[in-house]
């Protein structure tokens, strides 16, 4: 039986083993091998940190997670099926804020929020502006925040909606202290409530404060 | 320890530096291969006006019952192009330097007017040469009143760019002379034979015309001095899109930058909640966009007058054809939100649900667009507009959701030059599909 039979579902019924399950990866651009048999597992609850040097490849490996890069060989389970990018499914079941992030350019931040919340049955929408400190800007357009707001919306976009994976790509950057500080407790918030994080960081103590294993891709 | 005027003593003379710069960019190939270069260039584009001319005139039925409405519909191409062309030059300038001169050459004391004196002087000539173009277009004479005229205009732009609230008054300007242009469509459809005036002698309006452009071009220039680093390269940005989108022949470029750019200087909005399921939130954040920047609305009824026109001016086939073009226009204009989600993998994972539902939920609004606009224009026999608004949704559809550029893709070698096939893949994409429907219209 397909694990997912549900495919809106972002909470499997029968499926026990882990939300994200690599094995094997390898990722070539052309003579450049980025990864290179690359296999490790996160179960619901857990997180794990990918860390390394700069052009290690966290970044193409976090896309491979989410289907947006495909693997040369090996394979992205989640929830036991092999990922792909336009799959509902995962759609439903990752929250991810890649190096890729983007808005709508033309909606304000509540309504940027609001939308993502509608479109996957989310909500808390109030919430998550209050606690991201967005409560002041509202109203305006995504492109006239600061960089470090932007941040915070990227990551208020993941916190609106359900979730089974969060895949975090360096998300400490721009932040600032208290910016970090809060980051940290959330994402160890969110592993107490059962959702599997996979983030890429250089931050040590953001590492040390939630990670509960590394993936080293600088070994 | 320096005082003002000594450093004002030491400044290099805008001349010289004009001069350095020249000596630095200077082609340094032989005169022939310049001149052959620019043999090239002038020869395409005799050859693509000389075809594009060919087939407009092979369009306009001969025995037309008003022959003054060619030349009545042949005046307001020619303003409404005028227009968009001052358009596109306030979104760039008109008079543009680049971020690197804004940053090194216009930081420093040097006379701001003298550096921009030769840009200035080429946009006034170029302006000359297309306003002597649109009023040859009317009547050869009054090619000598064109030319005076498009002087005045480019001035009157480049006085507009030294302020941003005069900018603001020309945006305006432009928008309601082309709003005329749509009323007066509107009423050339209604009443085709509105008689053509007789020809008022060229010499005394040609000099009234030329005194206005020289005060303006004086006055002009005297402005270039007070002309802000900001102004002078705000549209670098746009400029350089815009290069690119040409050079890829990929508009979804330059309009993705303005839309950014208008939100931008939007900047808060009133915000709104979205109510019901997903779907309806998708469509509701869909027509919020198109109320926020009513473009879509304005060349929906900018175009309801043009098939009525054509029906006056050609045969039936060819208000087909008319009429599947202005239905792409209209059709794509309300395709901003298939263009955002098909552009953005970001943008889909985060909104959830498979390509093709995000896909045809930001597809009912240029399809209803585009079907409200037919049932406005029923100016062709059923089978005709049935292929019309099949034909140009999906066009829109699939220029829309065209994959990347592919830059690896092979090359072929044409008598143009060589061409990535990855570009001719994507420009046919949507217009091709275009081209093959107004193919099927003139074969019925």
């Amino acid at each position: 039986m397909d694990p997912r039979a549900d495919a809106g579902s972002v909470r499997p019924v029968l499926y026990r083993g882990p939300v994200l399950d690599v094995r094997g990866l390898t990722k070539a651009y052309g003579d450049l091998t980025v990864l290179r048999d690359v296999s490790f597992a996160v179960r619901p609850g857990e997180a794990a940190a990918v860390v390394g040097p700069n052009g290690a490849g966290k970044s193409t490996l976090l896309h491979c997670v989410v289907g947006s890069a495909e693997a040369d060989s090996g394979s992205v389970r989640l929830d036991g099926v092999e990922v792909r990018e336009s799959d509902p499914a995962v759609r439903a079941a990752v929250a991810a804020v890649l190096d890729d992030v983007d808005f709508f350019p033309d909606l304000s931040v509540v309504e940027h929020l609001d939308l993502l919340a509608h479109a996957h049955g989310g909500g808390g929408v109030d919430e998550v502006l209050v606690e991201l400190g967005l409560d002041g800007v509202v109203d305006q357009v995504p492109s006239t925040l600061s960089s470090g707001q932007r941040r915070r919306l990227a990551l208020a976009s993941c916190l609106v909606r359900p979730r089974r994976l969060l895949v975090l790509d360096e998300p400490e950057q721009r932040l600032d202290a208290a910016g970090r500080a809060w980051l940290a407790e959330r994402l160890t918030a969110e592993k107490a409530s059962g959702t599997a994080v996979l983030l890429a960081t250089h931050d040590v103590e953001l590492r040390h404060a939630v990670a509960d294993r590394h993936v080293d891709l600088g070994a | 320890m320096t005082d003002r005027s000594t450093t004002a003593r030491r400044t290099t003379p805008a001349t010289d530096l004009r001069r350095r710069l020249r000596r630095y960019r200077a082609d340094p190939r032989p005169l022939t291969a310049r001149l052959a270069d620019l043999y090239g260039h002038a020869l395409y584009v005799v050859i693509v006006g000389g075809v594009l001319v060919s087939a407009a005139n092979s369009g306009v039925d001969s025995t037309a019952r008003a022959p003054g409405l060619v030349r009545w519909t042949v005046l307001v191409g020619a303003l409404l192009a005028v227009a968009l062309l001052c358009r596109a030059a306030i979104a760039v300038g008109p008079v543009l330097v680049s971020p690197a001169a804004r940053t090194w050459l216009f930081s420093s004391p040097v006379d701001r007017r003298q550096l921009l004196v030769p840009r200035f002087a080429a946009l006034l000539a170029a302006a000359a040469a297309v306003g002597a173009v649109v009023g040859g277009a009317v009547s050869l004479p009054s090619a000598a009143v064109g030319a005076p005229a498009g002087v005045f205009v480019a001035a009157v732009l480049v006085e507009a760019q030294a302020s941003r609230r005069q900018t603001t008054w020309a945006r305006r300007g432009i928008a309601a002379v082309v709003a005329g242009l749509a009323v007066f469509t509107a009423v050339l459809a209604a009443v085709p034979d509105l008689p053509w005036p007789s020809p008022a002698p060229v010499a005394p309006v040609a000099g009234a015309v030329l005194v206005l452009a020289t005060a303006a071009a004086w006055h002009a220039h005297r402005a270039l001095a007070a002309m802000t680093r900001s102004a002078l390269s705000d549209g670098a940005e746009i400029a350089a899109v815009t290069a690119t989108a040409t050079t890829f022949l990929d508009p979804g470029l330059l309009t993705g930058t303005l839309v950014q750019r208008r939100a931008r200087a939007r900047g808060a909005v009133r915000s709104v909640r979205f109510a019901g399921g997903r779907r309806r939130a998708l469509l509701r954040a869909d027509l919020l966009r198109h109320a926020r920047d009513p473009l879509g609305v304005l060349v929906f009824l900018g175009l309801l007058p043009v098939p009525y026109l054509a029906a006056h001016l050609t045969a039936p086939d060819g208000v087909a054809v008319v009429q599947l073009g202005c239905l792409f226009l209209v059709a794509d204009r309300f395709a901003r939100g298939l263009r955002l989600v098909s552009g953005s993998a970001a943008l889909r994972r985060a909104l959830g649900g498979s390509n093709a539902e995000l896909r045809l939920t930001h597809l009912v609004l240029p399809a209803t667009a585009a079907l409200l606009w037919t049932l406005a224009t029923p100016v062709v026999a059923v089978p005709h507009l049935a292929l019309s608004v099949a034909g140009a949704v999906v066009a829109v559809h699939r220029a829309a959701t065209a994959p990347p550029m592919r830059y690896d893709s092979p090359i072929l070698d044409t008598p143009m030059g060589t061409v990535p096939i990855g570009l001719l893949a994507r420009l046919f994409r949507g217009p091709g599909l275009l081209l093959l429907v107004a193919a099927v219209h003139l074969s019925l």
